[in-house]
């Protein structure tokens, strides 16, 4: 007590915590970003070249469509719900929730930003 | 007035008002932080004394949907675990054999694994070679009388996880134990 009556110790102000609350929650918003942006990449390039029609080429066809594949949109999506769950179970009292709700809000979270995105694009909203 | 009326205070800049929190958690912290690190007194009382001041400083982060005793249970049990990795020593529980509290802690978790005599002695080494996970929740439930909400708090652990972890440290005892009298 003697440390924190002579001021030898001082409180954190409140405005850091605050906005360390704050760069998490914008870290999450950026993450579903991301991985939305992701998934529809890998949309547009599944409707612009119909990949699956490679398949009834056989072994030949299902080489093409492995080594075509967009994996890094797809690791794209996987560390976007990486990212956005770490950061949302260490907002608040989420650590109560289990792994794989987690998981699945992030998930759901991201499918409805990508849809969300989609039929602003569709209806002509220019994003970028 | 309670905990989380003396901390809102505190906040507000009333720092005298801390000395009550210190006074009602000081003897607890001590022999929690006591039975996490097994260490000279001196080192003990240390580490208490870096609880009290970690939870000054970071007071204005204190959420108040929380219980104030898990908040700082919670930062008792970091800085347990950061003194470890600091000393590079194993996890270690102390059962303090001579203590009338021990005794007490000790009949009920007998009662709950309901284990034979010859068992009972051999419990105190048995707890300090579970799995540290399964140690942290036997320590709050059986010997510092948490809830299962106030262990998920101060573990940052899902409740349903407080449950099936003691389920398992328990069932992981009484197979040590068995094992141990065969």
């Amino acid at each position: 007590m003697e440390k924190i009556e002579n001021d030898e110790v001082k409180m954190k102000p409140r405005w850091q915590f605050k906005a360390m609350v704050y760069g998490m929650k914008s870290g999450v918003i950026i993450f579903l970003l991301a991985g939305a942006l992701s998934l529809l990449t890998m949309v547009y390039l599944a409707q612009k070249y119909t990949p699956l029609e490679l398949l009834d080429y056989g072994d030949v066809g299902r080489e093409i469509l492995l080594s075509d594949f967009p994996y890094l949109f797809l690791g794209g999506v996987l560390m976007a719900c990486l990212g956005a769950g770490i950061l949302y179970s260490k907002i608040g009292d989420h650590y109560k929730k289990t792994t794989k709700m987690v998981m699945l809000l992030v998930a759901g979270a991201i499918t409805i930003v990508s849809m969300v995105l989609f039929i602003l694009a569709k209806i002509g909203v220019k994003l970028v | 007035m309670t905990d989380e009326e003396i901390v809102r205070l505190v906040q507000l800049g009333e720092k005298e008002k801390y000395g009550e929190i210190v006074e009602r958690y000081e003897r607890q912290l001590l022999i929690y932080v006591r039975r996490l690190i097994n260490q000279r007194e001196e080192e003990v009382e240390d580490l208490v004394q870096d609880v009290f001041i970690s939870a000054y400083v970071n007071i204005q982060g204190f959420d108040h949907k929380l219980k104030f005793s898990s908040w700082i249970y919670r930062i008792a049990h970091n800085k347990a675990i950061d003194y470890f990795k600091k000393k590079r020593i194993k996890n270690m529980v102390v059962i303090d054999e001579d203590n009338e509290e021990w005794l007490v802690k000790e009949e009920k978790l007998q009662e709950v694994l309901a284990i034979e005599e010859e068992s009972r002695e051999k419990l105190k080494g048995m707890i300090e070679k579970l799995n540290v996970a399964y140690k942290d929740v036997i320590m709050l439930y059986f010997f510092e009388n948490k809830s299962y909400e106030e262990i998920s708090d101060i573990l940052k652990i899902p409740t349903g996880n407080v449950g099936v972890n003691l389920m398992r440290a328990k069932k992981q005892l009484k197979k040590l134990l068995i094992s141990n009298v065969k």
